[in-house]
């Protein structure tokens, strides 16, 4: 590849700029923050704070409620994840088959991710709401008892299901976009050589979405993993008895609630090594599995 | 082993009819190429045959078998791709396996084609590779590979030698062919390429516009085709084709040669066309031209010239020409050389 050179030293810089500051300002500086936080702890007065070394790493890790945190965030992600993907693949292999309005199907059905996740997690708690809820209602008088507020088990499913509804629309594009780029004359052949519906989806159409699904399978843990904030403040609040307390809702928590800035600061750190070595960890063996043609 | 027919078929896209009624007979054993220029219903029909589109209207029988409405799987037929359509997530062992596997054959009888196929194809060393560690041709040979494997009653070829290159193209041709007739197994293969068509078919079927023009062995084509489609069609470089008036300029016509009432198109190939007759006898057909284009293709060059009233005209002289560049050449054929059409393109007698 042939180098490009810039008549101009100065412009490179100046147009690289703005990407180098969003990143200083909004990733390396609050990173950073963290890292220095989570090695201090502040008086109770929040007027000095003291180095401390590991002691709040120490501190978070012997804490039986971070260890139920962390089962309830692998759960949740894990659930979260796969129910969005799975829903995602049997909609974009549906979608596929439609032929008239096909292009509606396909727009309706990617309305959701404009929906803030917030927003998201008030639409379903709206719906299942015990007192209030359309679906609550439903559900009880039809003689299950639905009660999020108190049985913790319903609370996961909830979000799990707001959470999940929310990234079917990310997911759906992909998985169609996956679908259209598998070459047609693939599909005929296996259909001249005797597969046909299950078989061949499994066989022929699924191994070859495989680029598609592990992007994703990335793409929908970090989701759960962060950005489902929203919808957990909203619906359940981490509650009840921090049931659905994610990590990332437990550094909020912690730290903007309960003002343990270096307990929630050390919480982040070992949030950002998670996240690193889960995406490393994807990369170097799930991708080895995966066929890119 | 089967023979197929297609009995008045048709194909309709809304109203738009893309075949419009097709019969044919196909032998069991023989190798029939359709041959028409791209969007003329070929491949339609072929996929048609195969299964891949469905019929509007008419039977296709495959060993007397009515399969209109049969799945693909079930027609016993193997198709070649003109991508090849491997599958790239398998290796070449699972991609000829597939379909055995699918239909339930025991392993043993697998594994026994499976060596017996890769040995006719030479592909023995690459059964554990995935076809993107394969090269073009060898892709191709697995392509064949897959289809062979299976013995099908019928192999449908979709223009298969296409994404090969010219030289490689001439080899496969060749070997597509021997196959063909050590396996005995009835072939539909379709090409745009009448060079393809003419080597490896026993029998050519030109469709144009969802039509069939002509059926006929390459020679019967070459030597009477029905229309001047298929006489432009069949043949490299083309049939001059010359629209005959009595009072044509740049050309004669001897009294004595039989043609149509009124209007006619007269055909001569550009190697029928001489510059001095073979045989001592006077030409009965003779032509002006002034020649515009000198093409040297090694043993031959052709010649491109345009008659007085602008028609061009091409003919073949072996070696390099000794005319050149605006020459005025007098070119002409023998009557048994000349095609004679009536004004509607059909041939005359």
């Amino acid at each position: 590849m042939q180098s490009v050179v810039f008549p101009n030293k100065v412009l490179p810089y100046l147009l690289l700029t703005p990407q180098i500051v969003l990143t200083v300002v909004f990733f390396f500086w609050p990173a950073s923050q963290a890292l220095y936080q989570s090695v201090l702890r502040e008086d109770p007065f929040g007027l000095r704070s003291g180095f401390v070394g590991l002691a709040n790493f120490r501190a978070i890790l012997s804490n039986p409620d971070y260890l139920h945190s962390l089962k309830v965030t692998v759960v949740f992600s894990l659930a979260t994840a796969l129910l969005s993907m799975a829903v995602a693949l049997l909609l974009a292999t549906s979608a596929e088959r439609v032929v008239r309005g096909r292009n509606i199907y396909r727009t309706l059905l990617i309305w959701p991710y404009a929906v803030a996740p917030a927003i998201a997690g008030m639409l379903w708690l709206f719906m299942f709401n015990p007192a209030m809820g359309t679906f609550a209602y439903i559900l009880r008088r039809n003689g299950f008892h639905w009660d999020p507020l108190l049985n913790g088990n319903q609370a996961m499913t909830m979000v799990i299901i707001a959470a999940a509804w929310k990234q079917i629309s990310y997911n759906f594009l992909f998985f169609v976009a996956g679908l259209q780029a598998i070459p047609k004359s693939l599909i005929e052949a296996a259909a001249i050589d005797g597969a046909r519906g299950a078989k061949r989806f499994w066989t022929i159409v699924f191994p070859l979405l495989a680029p598609t699904t592990f992007f994703l399978l990335v793409v929908n843990t970090v989701y759960a993993f962060f950005d489902t904030f929203g919808i957990i403040h909203a619906v359940t609040g981490g509650g009840p008895a921090k049931a659905t307390e994610t990590l990332v809702y437990k550094v909020y928590n912690d730290g903007f609630v309960n003002l343990d800035l270096g307990g929630s600061a050390a919480q982040s750190v070992i949030l950002m090594i998670i996240v690193i070595a889960l995406t490393a960890f994807q990369f170097r063996f799930v991708e080895k599995r995966v066929h890119y043609s | 082993m089967a023979e197929i027919t297609l009995n008045n078929v048709r194909k309709s896209y809304g109203t738009v009819e893309a075949i419009k009624g097709v019969s044919l007979d196909i032998a069991d054993g023989e190798f029939v190429v359709l041959v028409g220029p791209s969007g003329c219903g070929k491949s339609t029909l072929l996929r048609m045959i195969a299964g891949l589109e469905g019929i509007t209207g008419g039977d296709i029988l495959i060993g007397s078998r009515r399969v209109n409405d049969v799945e693909p799987a079930e027609r016993d037929i193997a198709m070649v791709f003109q991508n090849y359509a491997l599958y790239p997530h398998m290796t070449v062992r699972q991609n000829l396996a597939y379909g055995l596997k699918n239909r339930n054959t025991p392993p043993a009888e697998i594994e026994r084609r499976i060596a017996e196929t890769s040995k006719t194809l030479e592909i023995a060393q690459y059964l554990d590779r995935k076809p993107r560690q394969l090269s073009g041709g060898q892709r191709q040979r697995v392509a064949m590979g897959r289809a062979i494997v299976r013995e099908p009653a019928a192999f449908l070829f979709d223009e298969p030698l296409s994404n090969l290159d010219a030289k490689l193209r001439g080899q496969m041709r060749i070997e597509i062919k021997r196959l063909q007739r050590a396996l005995g197994t009835t072939s539909v293969y379709v090409t745009h390429d009448q060079m393809e068509a003419m080597t490896l078919a026993d029998r050519l079927v030109v469709v144009n516009a969802g039509r069939i023009e002509q059926v006929g062995t390459p020679l019967e084509l070459y030597e009477k085709p029905a229309t001047t489609f298929v006489a432009t069609f069949i043949g490299s470089p083309s049939m001059n084709l010359l629209e005959g008036t009595d009072t044509s300029s740049g050309w004669s016509l001897s009294a004595d040669v039989p043609r149509p009432e009124g209007r006619y198109m007269l055909g001569v190939r550009p190697e029928d066309l001489h510059l001095a007759p073979p045989d001592g006898r006077p030409f009965a057909f003779q032509a002006t031209a002034h020649i515009d284009g000198i093409e040297l293709v090694g043993a031959e060059s052709l010649l491109h010239g345009r008659l007085a009233d602008g028609t061009p005209l091409v003919f073949r002289v072996s070696g390099r020409s000794r005319s050149e560049i605006g020459d005025e050449v007098t070119v002409g054929a023998s009557a048994d050389a000349l095609h004679m059409f009536d004004a509607d393109g059909r041939r005359h007698a």
